[in-house]
C-alpha cells in the first residue's frame, strides 16, 4: 500500500513510529421529540439519574489517572464536574423539559448552546471552555441514551492513538500510564487540553491533521513527527526505517543535551561563562532551571503591564520579583527595567508620533513618569532583601541618563530604608543596545557594575534597519562588520573597565555565533531556557583562543555574507551535525 | 439576613482560568449563604462555575463579592482566602 502523508499541527515535539489505535469518537446525534404532561417528571429524573452516572464516571476517570501524571488532567477532570452540575445547565434544561415540554436530551442541547452562546468563540481562552461544555453536554446526553461515553479498552503499548478529537476524560484514560508512543487528532489546535497534556508528557503529537482518522484503520503503520506536524500512514519500508533511526538519533542527542545540564559551560582552555535564561513571567522559571540556567540574565518587566487594565503597584512588582528570586533560590536575577513606549505602553495608551522606535521610551519614558518608575524602584531594592537581584536600565543614550537614573534609584532606596523596611542596593548596569551607548560604553563602565549588551536593537540601531518591514530586512545581520566592531569596542571597555559584560540578545542563544561570542570575551550570554544545552555544548568543545582566532579572521572581511560564510564553514568543521541538529532539536532562539 | 461586600483583586498572573474557576465554585458551594461576583457591571453566581468563567478576571481585575445569607462572614472569609491564596498559583 503507498504511503500518505498529513500535514496537521505540531503540538508536541517527538518521532514516534507505531502501530495505529484508533479511538472512535463519533458525535452522538441529539433526538427531539415532545413530552406529554405526565412525562415530564419522569424526564427530570432521567435527567437527574444520567447527571449523577455522569459524576461517577468523571469520579472513576480521577480515581484511574490519581497519583500517576494526574495534576494535568485532574485540574480539567474537576472543571467538568463541576459544569455537571451547574445551575445555569441543570435550571435551564428542567425549565425546557417543564414548560416547554421537550425530552430532556435536547434540553440538554438546547441549555448547552445557550452557556456557549456566553463564551466568545474569538478568543482562545474561551474556545477551549465552549469545547469542555460541549464534552460535558456530550455526556449527558450519551448517557441519557445508554451509549457508552469513555474509551474502555487499553491500547497495547507503543501504538499510536488516531482520533477524531479526544475529550479530555479519553486523554487521561489514555494517557496516564505513559505507554501510548504518539497521538494524532483530526481537530484541535496547539493550545487544546490535549495538546497541552501530550506536550506535559512528552508525548509526540499532531493535532488538526484533517482526516486522519478515516485514512487509518486500527494496525496500520504509522509515523508522528511532532516538530514538524507530520503524520506519515502506511509508511514504505524505507520511510519507516529512515524514521526509526531518526527517532533514535533525537532520543540521543536529548539524553546527551540533559547530561550537560549540571556541566559547568566551560572552555577547553578553563574560560568559563554563565549561562542564563530571558524571561517574562514566574512560570518560565522551572524550565529555565530545568535546562541548566544559572540565573536569569533578563527579566523583562514590562510584561507586567500586559492583559490588566489597571498599573501595577509597588506591591504588584515586589511581588513578583520576590517570587522570582525565591524560586532562583540565590542565583542572579537581573531585572530590567521597564522598557515601555514605542510599540508597548500602559494599556489604552498609544504613542502617535512619527518614529516611536526613537521615541519616548524605555529609560527616557521612565524618566518622563518618575511616579511609575519610583514604584518599580521601591519595589526592586525592597525585593533585593530576598535575593540576588540585579537591576538594569534599558534603551540608555549616555552618561547622563544613567546618572539621573541611578540618583532616582538612590532616592528610592533612602526613602524605603528611612520607613525601616528591608532594602538592599542592588547591582547597577545599563543595556547597551544603542550604538551612542556602544561608543562611549568605556565612559557607561565608570558609572555602572554590569554592562548587557541588547543585540537585537543593537543591530536594527546600528545598520538603520527595520527588522519587521520585510523590504529591508535581508540587510538585518548579526554579523556586519559595523555591529562586529561595536560588539568588540563594548566587551573590550568592560574588560578594561574590570567590569562584566553579558549578552541577552538572540544572537546570544544561537550556537552558529557561539565560538566568535567566546572570542569577544563575554563573560555571561542570556537566552531562552531551552536554547542553553546546545550552546552550553559548544562552549565545553571548544576553545576561547579559537575563538579569538576565529574573531580576528572574520574583522579582517569586508561583507557579511562573506563574513557570515567563514563562520558558518568553520562551526560545520568543527562541529559537524551541530548546525542541522539546532532545528530538529527545537526552536534555537526566539 | 447578612450581606457582605468586598473587593478582591486577581493576583496570580494566568487569572480566573478554568482550575482557579473550579476551586471557587467548590468553595462557594459549601455555604448556604447566595455568593455573586460582580466585575465590569457583569454579575454572575459564583456557584456556576459556567458563571465564573464567563467574567474572564485577568490578573489585576477586580472582582466585587457578595454574600448574603445566615453563613454570609463564613462565605466571605473562605472566598477572601481563595483569592488572596492566589487560587493556589502565582
Amino acid at each position: 500500500m503507498a504511503s500518505t502523508t498529513l500535514q496537521g499541527l505540531p503540538a508536541s515535539p517527538g518521532i514516534a513510529v507505531g502501530r495505529c489505535w484508533t479511538v472512535d469518537r463519533r458525535r452522538v446525534r441529539t433526538p427531539r421529540r415532545k413530552v406529554a404532561v405526565e412525562e415530564v417528571e419522569a424526564e427530570l429524573h432521567r435527567l437527574e439519574s444520567a447527571i449523577e452516572l455522569s459524576v461517577q464516571q468523571l469520579d472513576g476517570v480521577r480515581a484511574k489517572v490519581q497519583g500517576a501524571e494526574g495534576a494535568e488532567h485532574l485540574a480539567i477532570i474537576e472543571v467538568h464536574r463541576a459544569m455537571l452540575r451547574d445551575p445555569s445547565l441543570v435550571d435551564e434544561a428542567r425549565r425546557l423539559v417543564r414548560e416547554e415540554r421537550v425530552n430532556v436530551e435536547w434540553a440538554v442541547k438546547r441549555a448547552i448552546r445557550k452557556i456557549k452562546g456566553a463564551f466568545d468563540p474569538d478568543d482562545e481562552f474561551f474556545r477551549e471552555r465552549r469545547s469542555d461544555v460541549d464534552y460535558v453536554g456530550e455526556r449527558i446526553v450519551k448517557n441519557l441514551l445508554g451509549q457508552g461515553v469513555d474509551v474502555v479498552e487499553t491500547p497495547p503499548p507503543g501504538s499510536i492513538v488516531v482520533a477524531r478529537d479526544l475529550s479530555p476524560a479519553d486523554t487521561a484514560l489514555l494517557f496516564h500510564d505513559r505507554k501510548v508512543a504518539g497521538l494524532v487528532t483530526d481537530a484541535g489546535g496547539i493550545t487544546s487540553h490535549t495538546a497541552i497534556v501530550a506536550r506535559a508528557l512528552e508525548i509526540p503529537a499532531v493535532v488538526g491533521a484533517g482526516k486522519a482518522s478515516a485514512s487509518v484503520e486500527r494496525g496500520d503503520w504509522v509515523v508522528v513527527d511532532g516538530g514538524r506536524g507530520v503524520v506519515v500512514v502506511n509508511p514504505s519500508a524505507g520511510e519507516r526505517a529512515d524514521y526509526e533511526a531518526a527517532r533514535i538519533r533525537q532520543m540521543e542527542r536529548e539524553a546527551e543535551l540533559a547530561r550537560l545540564k549540571d556541566l559547568p559551560a566551560e572552555t577547553v582552555d578553563g574560560v568559563r561563562l554563565r549561562m542564563v535564561g530571558n524571561i517574562e513571567f514566574g512560570e518560565e522559571v522551572p524550565g529555565l532551571l530545568s535546562h541548566g540556567g544559572e540565573g536569569v540574565g533578563l527579566y523583562r518587566t514590562e510584561f507586567l503591564f500586559m492583559g490588566r487594565e489597571d498599573l501595577p503597584t509597588e506591591e504588584d512588582h515586589y511581588r513578583d520579583y520576590r517570587a522570582i528570586l525565591e524560586a532562583m533560590d540565590g542565583r542572579p536575577v537581573t531585572v530590567r527595567t521597564f522598557d515601555l513606549g514605542g510599540d508597548k505602553l500602559p494599556s489604552g495608551q498609544k504613542d502617535h508620533s512619527e518614529n516611536p522606535a526613537l521615541g519616548l521610551r524605555a529609560v527616557r519614558y521612565c524618566l518622563r513618569h518618575p511616579e511609575l518608575f519610583h514604584a518599580q524602584l521601591r519595589a526592586a531594592v525592597r525585593a533585593a532583601a530576598h535575593g540576588n537581584l540585579r537591576l538594569m536600565f534599558p534603551m540608555v543614550s549616555g552618561v547622563a541618563e544613567v546618572r539621573a537614573a541611578k540618583w532616582m534609584l538612590a532616592e528610592a532606596f533612602e526613602e524605603v530604608v528611612a520607613q525601616g523596611i528591608p532594602a538592599r542596593m542592588p547591582p547597577v548596569g545599563v543595556m547597551v543596545e544603542l550604538p551612542s551607548a556602544a561608543v562611549v560604553a568605556d565612559r557607561l563602565a565608570q558609572e555602572v557594575d554590569f554592562l548587557s549588551i541588547g543585540t537585537n536593537d543593537l543591530i536594527q540601531y546600528t545598520i538603520g534597519v527595520d527588522r519587521q518591514n520585510k523590504d529591508v530586512a535581508y540587510l538585518y545581520k548579526p554579523l556586519h562588520l559595523a555591529v562586529l566592531r561595536m560588539l568588540k569596542s563594548i566587551t573590550d571597555a568592560a574588560r578594561a573597565a574590570g567590569k562584566s559584560v553579558s549578552m541577552c540578545g538572540e544572537m546570544a542563544g544561537e550556537p552558529l555565533y557561539t565560538l566568535v561570542l567566546l572570542g569577544l570575551g563575554l563573560d555571561e550570554l542570556s537566552m531562552n531556557g531551552p536554547s542553553i544545552p546546545l550552546v552550553k555544548r559548544v562552549i565545553r568543545s571548544a576553545s576561547a583562543r579559537e575563538g579569538r582566532e576565529l574573531l580576528d579572521r572574520i574583522l579582517g572581511l569586508n561583507t557579511a555574507d562573506d563574513i557570515e560564510r567563514m563562520v558558518r564553514s568553520e562551526m560545520t568543521r568543527r562541529f559537524p551535525g551541530l548546525l542541522e541538529g539546532a532545528a530538529s532539536v527545537g526552536p534555537v532562539s526566539g | 439576613m447578612e450581606r457582605l461586600e468586598r473587593t478582591f483583586t486577581v493576583v496570580n498572573s494566568l487569572g480566573l482560568h478554568a482550575r482557579p474557576a473550579a476551586m471557587v465554585v467548590q468553595t462557594a458551594n459549601k455555604f448556604r449563604s447566595d455568593v455573586q461576583f460582580e466585575k465590569d457591571g457583569l454579575q454572575i453566581n459564583a456557584k456556576s462555575i459556567m458563571g465564573v468563567l464567563t467574567l474572564a478576571a485577568a490578573k489585576g481585575s477586580a472582582v466585587v463579592v457578595v454574600c448574603e445569607g445566615q453563613d454570609a462572614a463564613a462565605a466571605m472569609a473562605a472566598i477572601a482566602k481563595v483569592f488572596e491564596s492566589g487560587f493556589g498559583e502565582r
